[in-house]
């Protein structure tokens, strides 16, 4: 793999990481404001919460922004998985 | 050794271990912390996950179309799936990683599939010696 390349994905391996971390951090706050919404934060800012998939990829469009420049996170009510 | 964690957020435990998903038309991985979920026989993209795949979720089921179509049976249903080809990236402690192409599941761009962590299931984790403790937070892949 080209040094470049594989800087690039060691750079989305680690940003990966602090999406992660910035969740375990925030979830309990945010899941209490927005349940059942998609949060949207760019850094550490709040952008949006909004209630589907469609209205989620609509705003991202009109904003002109994708992942990986924002986190999204689904507020799920914490129930035990069975899958 | 590739090291995961157990995830405590959704309100249950939740072991879980980060995983890179390429597409042919997004070939730098989208890192996704996946569920290790033993009971699956397939792995399984949800379609928040798919959002970092350089495609909108609806997009990609409609380019993913029929013909992708995959029967699968979860506890007492069974529901529509499509197969996309893609590439898995597992970074190891230390700086390796592994690398392959093969498949993985789509779910549709549905309010059930909201919020759930897509899944790791036996077609990737049999090619590891998996460890899972929960007392000690350990959640472990070695390659065979």
């Amino acid at each position: 793999m080209p040094a470049n390349v594989e800087a690039a994905v060691e750079a989305a391996r680690r940003r990966a990481l602090d999406e992660r971390a910035f969740w375990q951090r925030q979830y309990p706050d945010y899941l209490k404001r927005y349940p059942g919404q998609f949060v949207v934060v760019k850094g550490s800012e709040f952008l949006a919460a909004v209630p589907d998939l469609k209205a989620l990829e609509a705003l991202l469009a009109k904003w002109g922004l994708s992942r990986p420049d924002v986190m999204v996170r689904y507020m799920r009510e914490p129930l035990p998985l069975l899958l | 050794m590739i090291r995961g964690y157990f995830d405590q957020t959704g309100g249950s435990l939740e072991p879980k271990v980060q995983v890179g998903i390429t597409t042919p038309w997004h070939p730098l991985p989208c890192f996704i912390d996946c569920l290790v979920d033993t009971g699956a026989g397939v792995s399984l993209l949800m379609p928040e996950d798919a959002l970092g795949l350089g495609i909108q979720a609806e997009a990609l089921w409609r380019r993913l179309g029929p013909s992708a179509e995959v029967r699968v049976r979860p506890v007492g249903v069974s529901v529509s799936l499509r197969r996309m080809s893609c590439g898995y990236h597992l970074a190891h402690e230390g700086g390796a990683r592994e690398e392959w192409s093969s498949t993985i599941l789509v779910a549709p761009p549905e309010p059930e599939y909201y919020g759930l962590p897509s899944i790791l299931g036996w077609d990737v984790l049999r090619r590891f010696d998996l460890r899972l403790n929960a007392a000690l937070g350990l959640v472990m892949l070695d390659s065979l």
